[in-house]
This record gives C-alpha cells, structure tokens and sequence, in this order.
C-alpha cells in the first residue's frame, strides 16, 4: 500500500482538492483506493458521496472521530488532514504516510507557517529518514508570475523545492460539484490540466518504491 | 488475500518490524481420471502458459509417526523422500486458517530415516518438541511419477505437478491421479483461476485431501472425519469487506472439511454438515446481497442450492432411519413390518448416497468449489461497485451486524404472529426465518457480548428444535408415500400406517412445548442492541 497524507497547518490551501484529484486518480488506475477524511467538516466525504455510480470507485472514511484504522490490502490510501491538529494526531497520520504533500498557495502565503510546518516536520523521525518524501505542490498557481517566482526562491532557501504546480482553473470547482476529478472528465482541456499532476504521480510512486 | 512474498506489512503500515514468517505452502489439489490428466498433459493451454519444458521424476515418500499418531494429532505430518540420490525430509501442518496454505519445512537428510534435530526452525521444532526420534515408525509409503512445470500466469507463477502413483501400506495399496498446483508467486487467486481453466479442458474434482491423510486412513482403516459447527473468526472493527471474505472462507472451509465424509456415508454426519456448511453459505450470500449486489453472487446461490439439493436425499433418509424407524423399531423389536420397512429406506439411502457421489464428481461440483475460492480470495464483491458500496465495505462490521441479525430477528417474530392458529406452511416459512436468524446470529456472534448472546442462542436452539421435529414429521410422511406408492407388500403398508400414527401421537404431544419456546424466545431481550463488549 501506499499512504499519501495531505496536509498544511495553514487553512483555504486547497488540501481537499489535492486530496480527492489524488484519490480519484488512484482509482481510475484500477487501485484499491481509500479517501480518509480527518477533517470535521467532511468537504472529501461529501464529495465521496456526491462521485456518481459510473466513476472509478473508492471508499471513504470518515477519521474525524475514529481511530486510524486502514482497510486490510487498500492499494492506495490519501489522508485529508485538517488545518487544526493536535501534534499528537500529526504525528499518528506521520507514521501512516509513504509520502506527505504540503500544498501552498503562492499568493497570500504565509512563509513562517510554512517553515514552521516544515521545522516540526523534520522534527519526526520518518521523515528525517527521507527529506524526499515531503512534497510541495504549488496549488492555484499562474505561471510567470511574481508570487510563483517568489514561492520557489523562499522553498529553495529551505532545501525544498515545488514537486508540482497546480494551474488555477475552474474545471477543479465544477468536477468536485459532481463528486469528480479533472482525472474523471474528458477532452482536451481535463486532459491538459492532468499534465500538472504527473510530476506528482511520478514523485509518490518514487517516494514509495524508495 | 494472501501473497506468498509479503511486499509490506498490510496491516500497520509503518507500524513497526514485521514479524518473521514461518514458511508456507500455498496449495490447490485437483483429482482427475489417469485418461484425462494425459490428455490435459497434451492441452495447449499448457504449453502456452509453461514457462519451459517439464521434468519428471520419481518420487518415493516414507511417512513416520509414532504408534499412536503422535505427530497426526498435533497436526503434523512427517516424511522422508527420495529424489533421485537426493533425501529430503518434510514436516507439514494443518491448513492455517481458512485458506490453502499450510507451514511446510524441508531439510535434506544423508538416508531415508528421519532426523527430527535437522530441523532449525523454532516452530518446527516446538511441532516436533518430546517425540522421541526412536518412538517413530514407517507407517506408510507414496511412490510417485511427478511431472513437474512452471507456469507463469497474470500476476502468479505456478509449479504444476501431474502424480500419478500409489500409496501403500503392508496390506493395501490405493491409486493416485492428481494435479498439485503450488504458488512460488503472486496471488492466491490465481490457482483458483488456473485450476478453472484446467476445468474447461478435462472433468476436474478439487481433493481436500492430502496424501498424508490418504495414508493414515488406510493405516487406522477410519472413514474420513466430520467437522462440526466452525465458529466464525470474526474480530470487532474488522471492515465490511474482511468480515465477508471471512465469513466465505469458514463456508467454504466448512464444507470441504466435511466432503470426504459426505462422499464415504459411513457418519450421516458428513452429508448434514456439508449441507449446513452450503446452507451457511447461501444464507451469507443472501444477508451480503444487498451491501454488494454482483452477479456472480447471484451464480454461486444458485449453484450451492443445486449442490445442498443434490445431497437431500441422502439426509432425508438418514434421519427417517435414525429418527423414525430406529425409535419405532426399539419399541416393536420384532415387527416384521418394520424390518421391511428398514430394507425399503435402506435402499433408498444406497441411492440418495449414490446421487451425492455423482454430484460431487460432477464438474459443477468443482466449478462451483473453484469460483468461489477465487472470488474471496480476489475479494471479487470489488468488481464494478461504486464509491459508495466502497466506502460501505471499508466500514467497520459491528454496526452492519447488528443491524442484519435485528431484521432477522424481526421477519422471525412478523411471520410467527398467532403461532397457535398458523397452517403448516405458514410454520415453515417461521422455521425457514428462523434458520437465516440462526445463521446470521452464528456469523456475528463473535461480535457481541457472550454473556447476552448465549441464553438468545440457547433459546433460539430450544424453539428450532421444536420446529424441526414438526419438519422431520413432514418429511417421513412425504418419504413414506414413495416407498409405499408402487408396492404391494403388505406388511410394508402395514409399518407405513404405524408410522403415521406414532407420528400423529408425537405431533399432539409436541404443540404445548411448541408454542411454550415461542413464548419463551418472544421474551428473551435481543443481545444485539445496546452495549458492546
């Protein structure tokens, strides 16, 4: 199995989005997929309940309140973490996690919170192991911008660098309307935003031979 | 689902070293005729899927224990082969769990005689631990021509062996046609399905039985085993999806246990295991129909019906001798009547075991066998389900059960309203509900609180006996209208019309214990709702 965990201590960075376009394209690659949502407010549970009968299937689970218990031979496993955890429960999803995707948002971006996730990251031993398996994904983002140039300067400064950077684009609001992923949907434009993902796909299958 | 090469620790991923693994056999067993397994030998089925040419060799196997079957009652089996110039000593055990694998151990040996201390292992020798190497004898042989090749299939690669041989003891010898299909590779699904597609070349019997076994039944001259009531290794907070494959596993291990004693009739409670065994199954499948609709558990109802159909007869018989003609015979010693009559349902039973062999040789028989093996194996419920069956399978079991056995319980008490005033088929449509309760109560029992479930379980088995002696009393009458239909013998007729009138009697006698277990059963409190364990 391989365990992805979505998380950032910062709110609005578009977690849920990362986290159910992963899940689906898990899914669609014929995997055993599982959506664990450890957030209250259930936006990748919800959006598990609105996925309509046709799309490749996956199962979600609710961890908001239970304990970190994953299905016996899930292929795939994506952890949305909340904004507000416990270092406790960071810690407990840590152990669970192949690889950890930090998603940022260019503009109105926070570098303290950033470097003080990254800090308390590297505080914990599984990382330590392999400073490859955080991956920083760059959501919402327009190319050639000021802010995107400013994003890679301030992670490079820090040893890390952007695995992926995710185009804003409409077409992720109106598939997660349906319960679906730009991994779902057909023509040419789903099809060119998907290209944003395959560094990641790449780097999460690498991470987790490693 | 079981892998022969674990890539990681499935179940805490991170969480720790994984602990070492004992070595395992995974292993499918197929029986055929000699005729057909030459002729599959020549299929080009094999040939497009052998990964290179076969080898063959002469196997010639002692098997040791001691006088009084040490190592067989622990569940153990010791032996030393030949192979060529080469000895190889071997100590197998039980099948682990409900699956095909097994913990197999080998050590070369410089001669034929067994060295218990060549084994490393902790496991094997804890197997072997106070068996005093002197106190083991050579009970007896398997001498074996083993074809053997690799097979590589999608996601498994196989090492088939076609045996053709004898196994021996000083007074008898027995034949030995079969396929071994052992994963080196891979998934355990993938025997099933290689053994399915040996099926559409030539008839096919999955053998439960090992060659061992074979042996030690010659040796004690003892009709196979019955294997009884298996109870449901369910845990709490298993997901949906485990407690089904769980749940199938225990059927299906429930009714191959019990096959061989079924096909042999010695112990009628072969064929009665077997059929609840198949009725379990059936009763699964229904209660998980909902949560994962899929046509191929549509398929495998219907065929487990025709299967439990096939071995009715047989049952049927047995009890009609056992609860009918034994009690009446005890009380009339001498009736010549009933001594006809015991001739007459003997026969009858000769047939009904008859058509259970035949069924069992059928290859509708293994189709059945090997499809659901490799529907749970592969967790086959997965296919085209959507996300929210998904996400309905990978919740925790213990609400689910709680919730079947509830609507059990409730069609149990709708349809035995007015018990007193119902028709006989009203009642048995009662029975009928009361069996699934029965069942769904069996599979999740685990679950709960044995101190609540036990006096529901306790009651619930008083009532469906009570319902039952209503049911064998159908069932004689019915049977006896067959034997008595095309004869003239009097004194046939004549123990006939005693039966029924006994009969008549006990019915009498047993509505007030009938209707005083419903009452009982309608006020115990459900053990279902309400704190967990």
């Amino acid at each position: 199995m391989i365990s992805v965990l979505v998380a950032n201590t910062k709110g609005g960075c578009g977690k849920t989005t990362i986290a159910t376009t992963l899940a689906s394209a898990f899914a669609g690659q014929g995997h055993f997929t599982v959506l664990a949502d450890v957030d209250r407010q259930h936006s990748s549970l919800d959006w598990a309940k609105r996925r309509p009968d046709g799309a490749p299937a996956l199962a979600g689970l609710d961890w908001a309140k239970e304990e970190f218990a994953v299905p016996k031979d899930a292929e795939r496993l994506v952890i949305d973490a909340p904004a507000a955890l416990k270092m406790k429960q960071v810690e407990a999803l840590l152990k669970l996690a192949d690889v950890i995707i930090l998603p940022v948002l260019p503009s109105a971006f926070d570098e303290e919170a950033t470097r003080r996730f990254l800090a308390r990251l590297e505080e914990l031993k599984p990382i330590r192991k392999s400073r490859a398996a955080v991956a920083i994904v760059g959501n919402r983002m327009r190319t050639r911008t000021r802010a995107a140039a400013q994003l890679d300067a301030f992670l490079g400064g820090l040893g890390h660098k952007v695995v992926s950077r995710i185009r804003d684009s409409t077409a992720y609001t109106e598939a997660a309307a349906d319960g679906l992923s730009v991994f779902d949907l057909r023509g040419r434009r789903a099809e060119d935003l998907r290209e944003d993902w395959a560094p990641l796909l790449r780097h999460i299958a690498e991470a987790s031979e490693a | 689902m079981s892998i022969v090469q674990p890539r990681r620790p499935n179940e805490q991923p991170g969480g720790g070293e994984e602990p070492p693994q004992a070595p395992v056999e995974i292993e499918l067993k197929l029986s055929a005729a000699p005729e057909d397994l030459a002729r599959l030998r020549g299929a080009d089925l094999l040939g497009r899927i052998s990964t290179g040419p076969s080898t063959t060799r002469s196997l010639t196997s002692f098997y040791y224990d001691t006088p009084d079957c040490a190592l067989q009652r622990r569940g153990a089996t010791l032996r030393v082969r030949r192979i060529g110039q080469r000895f190889v000593q071997t100590l197998k055990t039980e099948r682990r769990g409900d699956g095909l694998a097994r913990g197999e151990w080998e050590v070369a040996l410089p001669a034929m005689s067994p060295a218990l201390d060549a084994f490393d292992d902790p496991e094997a020798r804890a197997l072997l631990e106070g068996i005093p190497a002197e106190a083991l004898s050579h009970l007896f042989t398997s001498r074996i021509q083993r074809e053997t090749r690799i097979l590589a299939v999608p996601d498994a690669v196989v090492e088939c062996a076609f045996d053709i041989g004898t196994i021996e003891t000083r007074e008898a010898s027995d034949p030995v046609a079969e396929i071994e299909l052992e994963l080196k590779e891979g998934r355990t699904a993938a025997l099933y399905r290689l053994g399915l597609s040996l099926l559409d070349e030539i008839p096919l019997r999955v053998s439960e039985v090992t060659k061992a076994e074979r042996g030690y039944r010659m040796v004690a001259r003892r009709p196979p085993g019955v294997v009884y009531d298996p109870k449901t290794p369910l845990v709490s907070g298993m997901t949906v999806d485990e407690a089904i494959a769980t749940i199938l596993a225990r059927c299906l291990r429930h009714w191959t246990a019990n096959e061989a004693a079924a096909e042999d009739g010695g112990d009628p409670g072969g064929v009665h295991q077997m059929r609840v065994a198949l009725r379990r199954l059936r009763s699964a499948l229904a209660l998980f129909k909902k949560t994962v609709p899929s046509p191929t558990l549509d398929w495998l109802r219907d065929e487990s019906k025709w299967l439990a159909g096939a071995l009715g007869p047989a049952r049927d018989w047995d009890v009609f001798l056992g609860a009918t003609v034994e009690p009446i015979d005890s009380l009339r010693p001498d009736d010549p009547g009933i001594a006809v009559l015991r001739a007459a349902a003997q026969r009858q039973r000769e047939a009904g075991y008859a058509a259970v062999r035949a069924a069992l040789a059928d290859p509708r028989c293994a189709r059945l066998h090997l499809t659901l093996g490799e529907w749970l194996e592969r967790r086959g419920w997965r296919d085209h389900a959507s996300t929210a069956t998904l996400t309905a399978l990978v919740e925790p079991i213990d609400g689910l059960a709680g919730r079947m056995i509830g609507q059990a319980h409730r069609k149990v008490a709708r349809l035995g309203r007015h018990l007193g005033q119902l028709e006989p088929d009203q009642r048995h449509q009662v029975r009928i509900a009361l069996k699934r309760l029965r069942y769904a109560m069996d599979f999740f029992r685990p679950l709960f609180a044995e101190k609540r479930a036990k006096p529901f379980a306790a009651q619930l088995s008083r009532l469906q006996d009570a319902f039952g002696h209503l049911n064998d009393v159908a069932t004689a009458e019915a049977l006896l209208l067959r034997l008595t239909s095309d004869s003239t013998d009097t004194a046939l007729h004549r123990a006939a019309g005693l039966v029924l009138g006994w009969h008549a009697r006990g019915g009498e006698a047993t509505e007030p214990e009938l209707l005083a277990q419903w009452d009982a059963f309608r006020a115990i409190k459900p053990f279902w709702t309400g704190p967990r364990n």
